[in-house]
């Protein structure tokens, strides 16, 4: 996406500043996650503690970054790509700042199930999972800087096996749970923070359908991913 | 030889001065016919102008330089000459260009070129191994928005060329070290090497001092309680006393390496992120450890002399305080003869750091040695010191704690005057 076609600089430099602002926030939001996956996975209770005070720095970016896009919003009146940019930020963030919540949430976890001693084999479940969810906040960042529709549509591919896996794991801990009513605390444990999981895969598949709509102006939403892939790949 | 081209061409307009001459000598309209044969003359010139012209505009091929003699063909002949060279320039200049690009993209370092307002303008293969960033789709892009782990945003920001370790956005198990080296006219360039294998190793090595010595203490510790037993043993023979005490002494000494090999290995293994710690009441610590000195025998052969500021404390870690203390304290008397005069400072300096400073006019460290004296197990005198005990990591220990703690240790030694001197930055200073 274009920033620097108008007459305004001070114009170009404000979308600009909105833009690396955004992506500051999601690199953010990046390092929160990976720090709390890091903190449930190795047990470290203490950089849990750190993920889930640290919330504050995402929800202030938030914050000022809405202000930033409904002040160009007022003063330029931006049209086309320009306030579709816009409003994909304003979106954007909303989901980002959620994501940042979940990533707060397993962190409290995590200082939670450092302190009892939660059987391995449950932790083995995350495992898998949160490197997948991991990756795929990557891939989105990474798609939404560089505004591209093709790893967009992979990463809304994507959300569907982050589900399954979801759904295998809650199988998996409904079963332990009936081997043992001991075993619920734990399990409902894991779950939570399963659950936080597969919720940040849900928000990143909603950045990347704001993505296709900043880029293709086709709003993706709700709609079957075949024939959404069909018409914006094959236009291109 | 440009004489000749001229020659040829004097005697091209010798011929048709001549003709012309006699063409108009013979012809009935002598001006008219003289006329035309110098107006075919200039015509036959304008067409070697315009084939001259036309091959020039035309891509100037070899094979269709235009074919006559006299200057022209020199003219001709010069051009293609100079066009030939400058393709040999272009093509050398590729092939340094493309050696050059090869060269870079084959380096294991990750170099991305960027702009003042941190655009990539290029960027390498390694940088797409390393970092993901691919030269062809991510040129023009800001590196803040394709990197965005919040040390290297502030590393740009700082514009410094401090080093920083990032983990990879490739791969979890991948540390890179990340530095800005400043290019001329605002542009810089960022280096990134993997460094993994270099932490990996690191990591093995300290684990395998930290268990090492930890499997050593648990058998030393089993082998000095029978040794204490057999000592005390009223029926034992009066010859083996001796032998048994000496080696319960060597194997306290051992227990002693150990401990501080464990200390050692533990602050190199801290995170150097300073961690304020908690308030250490320093002159309570070292009033502790004169009296404890004062104490034992050391009180009778040293006289020391204490000027401590009573309110001075600072922040950090008071186990690795007292450590420090102690370790100077007893290097000061252990490897002075007697009657020598210790001094011990505890004050804060003009510019707000305080410092813990320990003199004795003893007879001093050959200078050769001072560089040397924190490494381990590093001894200026082989037989004295290990007569007197002591375990060789004292001071690598004591630097090691005022690194941790951002301070600094300097020595010096005359004869009649060594120096240890040890301070604590501004910041950790509580007054």
């Amino acid at each position: 996406m274009n920033t620097t076609q108008h007459t305004s600089q001070q114009y170009n430099h404000e979308l600009e500043e909105a833009r690396s602002k955004l992506m500051a926030m999601g690199g953010l939001v990046e390092a929160q996650v990976s720090n709390a996956i890091k903190a449930l996975l190795e047990r470290d209770s203490t950089l849990g503690e750190k993920v889930a005070y640290s919330d504050h720095e995402i929800n202030a970016m938030e914050v000022f970054l809405d202000e930033h896009c409904a002040e160009i919003i007022a003063r330029r009146q931006p049209a086309a790509s320009d306030l579709r940019l816009l409003i994909t930020i304003i979106k954007v963030i909303t989901d980002l700042e959620r994501i940042g919540d979940e990533a707060e949430k397993i962190g409290r976890y995590a200082v939670e199930m450092g302190e009892s001693s939660t059987s391995n084999e449950l932790h083995h479940s995350l495992r898998h999972l949160s490197q997948h969810v991991k990756i795929m906040l990557h891939d989105t960042l990474d798609s939404l800087a560089r505004m591209d529709v093709k790893q967009s549509m992979q990463v809304v591919d994507n959300d569907r096996q982050v589900d399954a896996e979801f759904d295998s794991i809650s199988r998996q801990l409904i079963t332990h749970m009936m081997e043992d009513p001991r075993n619920i605390k734990d399990s409902l444990n894991v779950t939570w923070c399963a659950r936080s999981m597969e919720r940040i895969g849900d928000h990143c598949k909603n950045i990347c359908e704001y993505v296709i709509y900043l880029v293709k102006g086709k709003d993706v939403r709700h709609t079957n991913l075949e024939k959404v892939r069909e018409e914006i790949l094959g236009t291109d | 030889m440009p004489t000749d081209y001229w020659s040829v061409e004097r005697y091209r307009v010798a011929i048709v001065l001549g003709a012309g001459i006699l063409v108009a000598y013979l012809s009935p309209y002598p001006w008219t016919v003289f006329i035309l044969v110098l107006l075919g003359y200039i015509g036959w010139m304008l067409y070697k102008l315009h084939q001259l012209q036309h091959w020039l505009t035309n891509g100037q091929k070899p094979e269709e330089m235009p074919d006559s003699d006299g200057a022209w063909e020199q003219i001709a002949y010069l051009f293609n000459k100079a066009q030939q060279k400058n393709i040999e320039r272009k093509r050398k200049q590729k092939e340094i260009l493309m050696r050059f690009n090869h060269i870079l993209s084959v380096l294991p370092d990750a170099a991305i070129l960027l702009d003042a307002e941190n655009h990539i303008e290029w960027a390498n293969k390694a940088a797409d191994k390393l970092l993901g960033i691919r030269n062809a789709t991510d040129s023009g892009q800001r590196i803040e928005n394709l990197l965005r782990n919040p040390d290297l945003h502030k590393l740009l920001k700082e514009d410094s060329s401090r080093k920083i370790i990032i983990p990879s956005p490739r791969s979890d198990n991948m540390s890179l070290r990340a530095r800005l080296l400043p290019l001329q006219g605002g542009s810089r360039v960022l280096s990134v090497r993997d460094i993994s294998e270099g932490i990996q190793l690191q990591k093995t090595r300290k684990a395998f001092i930290a268990n090492a010595s930890h499997e050593l203490r648990t058998p030393l510790t089993v082998l000095m309680g029978y040794m204490e037993l057999f000592e005390n043993d009223p029926e034992l023979p009066e010859y083996l006393l001796p032998h048994l005490q000496q080696s319960r002494e060597q194997a306290m000494r051992m227990q002693q390496i150990i401990s501080d090999m464990l200390a050692l290995s533990r602050l190199e293994s801290q995170e150097v992120t300073p961690l304020m710690g908690n308030k250490v009441d320093v002159p309570q610590l070292l009033s502790q450890a004169i009296q404890a000195i004062s104490d034992t025998l050391a009180g009778d052969t040293h006289s020391i002399d204490a000027v401590i500021e009573p309110d001075l404390c600072v922040c950090g870690s008071e186990k690795d305080i007292t450590s420090v203390i102690t370790n100077l304290l007893a290097n000061a008397i252990r490897h002075t003869p007697a009657g020598t005069c210790i001094k011990i400072n505890w004050q804060s300096e003009d510019d707000g750091k305080a410092c813990l400073s320990v003199e004795d006019n003893g007879p001093g460290i050959p200078e050769k040695h001072l560089p040397h004296l924190t490494e381990r197990f590093y001894r200026v005198d082989e037989g004295r010191s290990r007569a007197n005990g002591g375990t060789g990591l004292g001071l690598a220990i004591v630097k090691h704690v005022m690194q941790w703690h951002n301070g600094n240790l300097t020595i010096t030694s005359q004869p009649g005057k060594t120096v240890f001197h040890a301070c604590f930055p501004p910041e950790r200073t509580l007054d």
